[in-house]
């Protein structure tokens, strides 16, 4: 039985991982993802206080938009970076 | 707003589930910081537990033996919770993130797991019987106690008082009864029989690890190995076999 630490089948985890990465806000649960990400940047650039965004179900919630944008970087941070590493430790990127 | 972790720890002579709830709780308590609550037939040391008995007889083969499988007690969550807002787990599903509090204050009043993949990126995609209605993952529930939830699992209770009519309906041929299912259809029956109403789905898949993946370690991450593969996760996974998680 071969039973190593298969750098493959860790990186399909961190993919997995990153495609299903969420954040919650006032009732609202969002999958991160670049759009979100340019919508709330543009929002900031803007300086809009509150925006109305559809989250994930359809439901759409008013968020307010420096607190919402900080905690989405910061999830899309911590998300990145497991998914980083893993890639890292693929083979075909050595 | 009280909020917490329900879980259902019926024991039987193949499984120790009440052991399960203790070790899931204590995950729970690391990671989510919320109250547990469990439902058992005996008292649950160190757990606030609501005794009930379930009087289910379906037989499951659980690899080691066969035993009682006691899992019709789900359509009383609601009844039996103590909490206003409540998450139920599976006492096999691994919490090590605090992912599930992203549910609470939840614009919506219910959700549950709508699609799970095998650690292997597998996707475990299946329907009710031979109907083509997605089977939805009862190993995550979220609800809140509102008059639609209510309406939710009272339909529930109906369709697990005339199981044998509705898994002929649905084209169920496992003489399992599977909370799957009963989640499953209720929802697709005041959906108004158009599939499953979108926001009740949790918006991610619930990462499984399947009967041929044996749990090694529970240290730094969970660590599973197969008949290839050694896999490292560290985010919360379901442990189809049970018993592993006592490691």
């Amino acid at each position: 039985m071969n039973c190593m630490l298969n750098a493959a089948a860790q990186y399909k985890i961190a993919v997995e991982e990153l495609r299903q990465a969420v954040v919650a806000h006032r009732g609202g649960i969002f999958k991160i993802d670049g759009s979100l990400l340019g919508v709330m940047a543009t929002a900031t650039a803007f300086e809009r206080i509150e925006i109305v965004l559809v989250d994930t179900r359809g439901v759409p919630v008013k968020v307010d938009v420096r607190e919402f944008h900080t905690l989405l970087l910061h999830a899309y941070e911590e998300a990145t970076e497991k998914f980083l590493d893993s890639y890292q430790h693929l083979d075909c990127v050595q | 707003m009280t909020r917490g972790v329900l879980l259902f720890a019926y024991q039987n002579s193949a499984v120790d589930y009440v052991r399960m709830a203790q070790a899931c709780a204590a995950r729970v308590q690391k990671h989510l910081g919320v109250d547990v609550c469990v439902v058992s037939d005996v008292p649950v040391e160190g757990i606030r537990t609501v005794l009930h008995t379930d009087s289910s007889s379906s037989m499951r083969d659980y690899g080691s033996g066969t035993a009682v499988f006691r899992n019709e007690s789900r359509a009383l969550a609601s009844d039996l919770s103590p909490f206003d807002e409540t998450l139920v787990l599976d006492v096999d599903y691994v919490v090590q993130t605090s992912r599930l509090n992203s549910v609470w204050e939840s614009a919506v009043d219910f959700m549950i797991g709508s699609t799970a993949s095998d650690l292997d990126g597998t996707v475990l995609d299946s329907m009710v019987g031979t109907s083509k209605l997605p089977q939805v993952w009862a190993t995550v529930v979220y609800f809140q106690k509102t008059q639609c939830v209510r309406a939710l699992f009272n339909r529930m209770k109906l369709i697990a008082a005339g199981w044998d009519y509705y898994a002929a309906l649905y084209g169920i041929q496992s003489s399992l009864f599977r909370n799957d299912y009963l989640f499953a259809i209720a929802l697709h029956i005041l959906n108004e029989q158009r599939g499953l109403p979108e926001q009740n789905l949790l918006p991610w898949s619930i990462l499984t690890a399947g009967f041929d993946k044996t749990l090694l370690s529970l240290e730094d991450g969970a660590l599973f190995s197969s008949s290839s593969n050694q896999y490292r996760v560290r985010s919360d996974v379901h442990v189809l076999n049970k018993s592993e998680v006592l490691l």
